[in-house]
């Protein structure tokens, strides 16, 4: 997954926002854990929660009858199915008794299972206020938090924990939470102990144990075995209990084992065939594995049951769209025994200009990363380019509104198309690059690849083989590391997973890259082809470092840390130096104090010579350097930007110019022709890259480069199919130029250069 | 490169020998500086432009204290007793308006021009061929009383509800000397050709600028492809050359079946249109060769 550096946050919430999702389920009401004490419903709720739903059904709506109590009519309409009434009960609750918390809480409930997470928070909130110390309203504010991306859901779990005279029920949820965390960073001893005074108190309470048995389940089947007695067990107890399956599913798909999750969300609804969380989750993780027809009907079949779930409703619009797609193949004509190496999803509107330069790069990827990690693709790559961010982000977790730029789903990835990006700071080609590295990382280990070594290896690869080579370092980060933030390599996993502070996924992606290059560095790319195959078998971190590496891990940490010195030790201690000289240069150029600019940009420079982000001291310099008549400066200032991976389209567009104007024509058109992988669509690039590529002879080319200009119908269409006649009559493709250069007649009959080019075309001819 | 243009009546609105262009240029109050500055830059182009494609004494321009509503009325008024059914008028409206849901205002010194003000002038006016530009915010509600099939029409904004300061005109005179504007590269400017090169422009920006567009500009009447107003380059007639006025002739009639061919060409299978369309354009090609020996020139 590539990120956006500033959407750190929200993207590292994703697993727990929907962790948090696919455990409600609308049609069962959620085991309450005792929020609320009542012993008629009790029983009612004991009935349901052992699977006896006919029974529990007859005892709900004897309860309904029998009491007088506008809470419990609430509960019992609830758990009948019937959300709008029991709303209006639950309203009608609080009016009649408005310093009663816990009606409030149960509301909440409601409104968390028809996920209307603000409201709910402000219900637990207000009960909150009316019950300080009331612990259902914190687990709940915890849950709404989580659900609306907020970081501090954890100060409120801990507030249950640390008070052992809390209610148990939610004492007990607070443990299950935790274990659940725990068992995503992989740190299954703690997610164990959780367990463990979660089994405990559920004994001497009398809880329901389910959600225990899930949980074990999941860690039975994570860790490799084919089954599990915490299933029977739960079975047992309830037949219908679908979270057996849907649990132990959701970790696999956190993991990114998408076609074990399939199976298991598969046989979720099998025992518990309203479990419309599930069939959401088996669709969205079919459309992980491309399987779009099997996806639709699971997710049409959560619509019926539960319209009201975003991400349902979500990617069912999603899917609707799905027309509106070009699929291409790659080649176009695969082999009769075999299959295209790449089948790009592009959305009409973009796949003719897009086309040609993901190919171009998809192609050259499978190329190097076949050669390079040794593993051959088993399957064609699925390459989808989404032209509106939301989408791209539904088609990755059923939500939109997070700030990630690509996802990788195995042979499957999708990743923002660069229209969606007007500011130009959105390099498509170095994402396509990143995710076309996890497709190979996560397939030759069958998945089981950790988080940072998958990530490790995309980043690794943008910096020494991808579009823009060199080693990018965030600011923010640099000063990460030298606040010495880095994480040990064998709990690297819980800063993408789990971070603790605002920056620390961006932190984590950066050390992990650093770490695979000092890896390639010190012991060579082959221990990182042997370190995929120590994942593939299995193995964690530790023991896999040890296996390939022949040190532990922490003799690795300190190898590491050094390199860490010596690469960034000089940087990291003159940080505020090179802030002050850049900050000096930018001011000199909004002053027009030139030479100030001019000295404090070379002075950045000198320290951090690899900053080429927008706002680059190379590009203070260039213009210094413009603006004081030294052009030949200004030339070799914008040649280091861009040689060093700068790719600020106007800087470069200058530098493209600059080069052409001293004929250094070949350059020129290296240079131009890298803006195609930052923005596609700027006509004016391919008319002038087509150009300058006919004056230098390579018709062929400048051809590809007018096509894609007229592709975007350009406003003077007349000069677009003159200028893609002319390449055609330059490569002797005499009927295309006729009939090209004929159309240009029909919009300009009197457009001369077009009228020659006809004349010269019949005479050919 | 030598920028040589071939003035042809055939490129222009049909006419007849004694048709007449007026043009009459209202620059409404800017209100501050910077508008100020940008309705005189307009205004300017447009006067430039203006006297290439008609006789000085048909301009009348009307701006600062002077553009009153009653001297414009009174112009008008004027106008009516000068003009003839065959000449053409164009009227071009630089500044601010405003609507209020019942009634437009174009914002000039004293009273301002109403809607019904422009619709009773413009109405009045015997030539059968007439242009109104209006890029000043709100004017998209003259769409209401002005529109006619030989009127052509041009409003900044769709209605009365696109109140902001509009960017569409600096687009639109921009487009009088940009060659990017001449799709059909006959090295004329129409009234349509400016018209989508001024609303593309106004589009990117919007984009650009990652904001909702807050204008959108809009064009009725049916000679809006055929109304002139802008020539891009130096002008040149046949002069007392019979054989150039002769090529000339030649030429216009070939424009002649190019344009009946074009009218005919959804009844005709693909290739065969491409066949006769080549056949034309080879003739076209080869008379335009002969001018440009006639003439020197090697136009664009």
């Amino acid at each position: 997954m590539k990120l956006k550096a500033n959407m750190v946050l929200s993207s590292s919430l994703i697993m727990f926002i929907v962790f948090a999702i696919s455990f409600t389920n609308l049609n069962a009401r959620p085991i309450h854990y005792g929020a609320i004490d009542n012993e008629d419903l009790n029983l009612c709720d004991a009935l349901q929660w052992k699977g006896k739903r006919q029974e529990a059904q007859v005892c709900y709506r004897q309860l309904f009858q029998a009491s007088s109590d506008p809470l419990i009519h609430a509960e019992a309409t609830w758990a009948l199915g019937d959300i709008k009434t029991a709303n209006s009960l639950f309203q009608a609750a609080v009016k009649s008794s408005p310093e009663d918390a816990t009606i409030r809480i149960r509301w909440a409930d409601l409104f968390m299972q028809t996920y209307q997470y603000q409201d709910a928070l402000a219900l637990f909130e207000e009960a909150l206020a009316l019950a300080p110390d009331n612990a259902y309203a914190n687990i709940g504010a915890a849950r709404a938090l989580v659900e609306r991306f907020e970081s501090d859901a954890r100060q409120y779990i801990d507030v249950v924990l640390a008070d052992s005279s809390a209610a148990a029920g939610a004492r007990f949820q607070a443990m299950l939470l935790m274990a659940r965390m725990s068992m995503e960073s992989t740190d299954m001893l703690s997610a164990i102990a959780f367990l463990n005074d979660a089994e405990t108190l559920a004994n001497s309470e009398n809880l329901p144990q389910l959600e225990i048995y899930a949980l074990f389940a999941s860690m039975d089947l994570m860790d490799g075995k084919d089954n599990s007695d915490w299933i029977s067990q739960a079975l047992a107890e309830n037949p219908a209990y679908g979270d057996i399956y849907a649990i132990p599913g959701y970790f696999f798909w956190v993991t990114r084992r998408y076609r074990e999750a399939i199976d298991l969300f598969g046989k979720a609804v099998e025992v518990e065939p309203d479990h419309w969380v599930a069939h959401m989750e088996m669709g969205i993780n079919l459309l992980r594995d491309n399987q779009v027809t099997r996806a639709r009907q699971q997710m049409e079949i959560a619509y019926q049951g539960d319209p009201y779930n975003p991400k349902t409703v979500n990617t069912l619009r999603l899917l609707d769209t799905f027309d509106e797609y070009d699929l291409i193949n790659s080649p176009e004509q695969p082999p009769a025994d075999g299959f295209p190496r790449i089948i790009f999803r592009l959305h009409k509107d973009e796949s003719k200009v897009l086309i040609s330069y993901a190919e171009e790069l998809a192609e050259q990827g499978i190329r190097e990363f076949t050669e390079r990690y040794q593993f051959e693709p088993k399957e064609p790559v699925i390459v989808e380019i989404y032209p509106n961010h939301d989408d791209f982000v539904v088609r990755t977790i059923g939500m939109p509104g997070v700030g990630i730029l690509g996802a990788t789903f195995g042979y499957v990835f999708a990743m923002d198309s660069p229209t969606d990006h007007a500011d130009n700071e959105y390099h498509w080609g170095t994402t396509l690059w990143h995710e076309l590295a996890h497709v190979f990382t996560l397939e030759t280990t069958d998945h089981l690849i950790p988080r940072w070594f998958s990530e490790g290896i995309s980043v690794f690869e943008e910096w020494r083989y991808g579009p823009i080579k060199g080693i990018r370092i965030p600011v923010n980060v640099l000063g990460a590391m030298a606040e010495d933030k880095f994480l040990p390599i064998a709990e690297l996993d819980s800063g993408f997973i789990r971070p603790t502070y605002d920056e620390q996924v961006i932190v984590s992606y950066m050390q992990a890259g650093l770490i695979c290059e000092y890896i390639n560095r010190q012991f060579g790319i082959d221990k990182i082809v042997e370190l995929l195959a120590a994942f593939k078998e299995g193995m964690e971190t530790g023991p896999a470092i040890r296996k390939t590496l022949e040190i532990s891990p922490s003799k690795f940490d300190d190898g590491f840390n050094d390199f860490v010195e010596s690469e960034y030790g000089d940087l990291l201690g003159q940080l505020d130096t090179w802030k002050r000289h850049h900050q000096r240069a930018l001011q000199g150029v909004a002053e027009s104090e030139w030479h100030k600019a001019k000295e404090s940009a070379e002075k950045a420079l000198e320290i951090f010579p690899d900053y080429v982000e927008s706002d680059s001291p190379y590009l203070f310099l260039a213009k210094a350097n413009a603006e004081l008549g030294d052009e030949q400066a200004e030339l070799d200032t914008l040649m280091n930007f861009w040689q060093r991976g700068g790719y600020t389209m106007e800087a470069v567009w200058l530098l493209a110019r600059k080069l052409y104007h001293r004929n250094n024509i070949d350059q020129a058109i290296k240079v131009l022709d890298s803006l195609n992988l930052v923005d596609p669509f700027d006509i004016d690039i391919h008319s002038t890259l087509g150009d300058w590529l006919l004056e230098e002879g390579k018709p062929n080319l400048a051809l590809n480069e007018y096509q894609v200009a007229l592709a975007m119908k350009p406003h003077d269409l007349a000069a677009a199919y003159y200028r893609v006649a002319h390449a055609n009559h330059l490569l002797d493709d005499h009927d295309k130029a006729r009939k090209n250069v004929l159309t240009a007649l029909e919009i300009a009959p009197h457009y001369r250069p077009a009228q020659k080019l006809l004349l010269e075309t019949i005479k050919t001819q | 490169m030598k920028v040589l243009l071939i003035t042809l009546l055939v490129f222009y609105f049909p006419v007849s020998a004694f048709a007449a262009l007026y043009v009459t240029i209202i620059q409404g109050l800017e209100g501050t500086p910077h508008y100020n500055q940008q309705f005189s830059d307009q205004t300017e182009t447009l006067k430039s432009v203006t006297e290439t494609i008609a006789d000085n004494n048909h301009i009348q321009f009307f701006f600062g204290e002077a553009a009153t509503r009653e001297n414009i009325l009174s112009h008008f008024q004027n106008l009516n007793n000068t003009i003839s059914t065959q000449d053409r008028v164009s009227v071009f409206m630089v500044g601010h308006g405003s609507f209020d849901g019942y009634e437009y205002k174009f914002n000039i010194p004293g009273p301002d021009l109403t809607d019904t003000d422009i619709a009773g002038f413009m109405d009045a006016l015997p030539a059968e061929v007439q242009l109104l530009v209006n890029t000043s915010s709100a004017s998209g509600v003259l769409n209401n009383s002005l529109k006619n099939d030989s009127r052509v029409l041009i409003t900044a904004t769709r209605n009365g509800n696109e109140r902001l300061a509009t960017r569409f005109g600096e687009y639109f005179f921009n487009a009088f000397d940009n060659l990017s504007a001449d799709i059909n590269k006959n090295n004329a400017i129409t009234a349509q050709e400016a018209f989508d090169y001024a609303k593309r422009e106004v589009t990117d920006y919007f984009e650009s600028q990652g904001q909702l567009a807050t204008e959108h500009a809009e064009i009725s009447g049916t000679h809006s492809s055929q109304f002139v107003l802008a020539r891009i380059g130096l002008g040149e007639t046949s002069g007392d050359d019979p054989e150039l006025a002769r090529l000339i002739s030649e030429r216009g009639e070939i424009d002649v079946k190019i344009e009946e061919l074009q009218l005919n060409k959804s009844n005709l299978q693909a290739e065969e249109f491409l066949n006769q369309l080549q056949s034309l354009m080879i003739d076209l090609s080869i008379v335009q060769n002969k001018i440009d020996e006639v003439t020197g020139g090697d136009e664009l």
